[in-house]
């Protein structure tokens, strides 16, 4: 399991973090102080339903507002949220983008031959 | 359980992102029709935040004129029949009995040390924590984290594939998981493949 980027963390963390060295790329590691902390205190990690983007990146930008726009669109069109449509998930799970599934976006455009 | 304090981390540099990043923080470029720094807001609300703490970069303070309120701009906007965008503007107002505040970190020291920046700003009891370049689609992530909460320190997990792993921090599971919580045994960042 790989930690993603949602903590709720006692508030002790912030005299751990006085003590804690730098770590990895000479950084402060909030990870570091957690695992200093998990010698005395629980840790639990939480597997959250949803679907997350890493929008550091260019892929997962795109990927994000792609599935925005159809979150987006399906609201106007008075259709069920994508949260809870098992289409989406299904194209956010699987190898397909929903880029391909956008054919309805595709309008010819002014001028061309019909 | 109440989550008094959400702490949003906004002071990276986003050089995966250049070259928009040169010159617009990363937190701003949108993903479709909002900034990515807004559905970490929209998360801290719906968390019931009574304190967001935004910690910038000095020179990022554009990222605070996002986030400071334009009545003025609203008004011109619904004045001239663009009701719509001006409704679209006073939406991602911040809710007035939420305190939207801003710590500054100056130097890139990392994650650890932008928490550490913000510890005399934190209203008592646990704090919570959203990375806004991890957009999270669904339920919001944090509310369903608060109420599986019962103390001690808490962190999103997914399964990745096992060569994804050395750009994670991992987690050395403990028993068996009850419901969604796993006690973990520890965690260690980016580990060597």
């Amino acid at each position: 399991m790989a930690a993603v980027g949602r903590y709720i963390l006692d508030p002790i963390i912030f005299s751990t973090l006085l003590d804690t060295r730098r770590g990895a790329g000479g950084e402060i590691q909030l990870t570091d102080a957690i695992a200093l902390d998990a010698d005395h205190i629980k840790l639990t990690a939480f597997r959250f339903s949803g679907q997350r983007f890493d929008c550091g990146s260019h892929d997962g930008l795109l990927d994000a507002g792609l599935a925005r726009q159809c979150e987006v669109k399906n609201q106007r069109n008075g259709t069920p949220l994508v949260t809870g449509s098992a289409k989406l998930q299904g194209w956010l799970n699987g190898s397909s983008p929903p880029v391909q599934r956008l054919d309805w976006r595709v309008t010819p455009l002014e001028g061309s031959a019909s | 359980m109440h989550l008094r304090t959400i702490i949003i981390p906004a002071a990276g540099q986003g050089t995966r992102l250049l070259p928009a990043t040169k010159a617009v923080p990363k937190e701003l470029l949108n993903v479709y029709d909002r900034p990515v720094l807004q559905f970490a807001i929209d998360e801290a609300i719906d968390a019931g935040a009574e304190r967001i703490i935004v910690v910038i970069h000095p020179d990022k303070l554009v990222i605070r004129d996002y986030l400071t309120p334009d009545q003025d701009y609203i008004g011109r906007l619904g004045a001239s029949g663009k009701t719509m965008l001006g409704a679209a503007l006073a939406a991602i107002q911040v809710p007035d009995e939420v305190d939207l505040v801003f710590a500054f970190q100056n130097r890139p020291l990392g994650l650890g040390h932008a928490i550490s920046c913000c510890s005399a700003m934190v209203l008592p009891g646990p704090v919570g924590v959203i990375l806004p370049d991890d957009v999270i689609m669904g339920d919001a992530c944090l509310t369903q984290m608060k109420q599986a909460y019962v103390g001690g320190h808490m962190v999103a997990a997914m399964t990745v594939l096992a060569q994804d792993a050395p750009r994670y921090g991992i987690f050395r599971l403990l028993g068996t998981p009850a419901g969604r919580s796993i006690a973990v045994s520890s965690m260690v960042e980016k580990p060597k493949a």
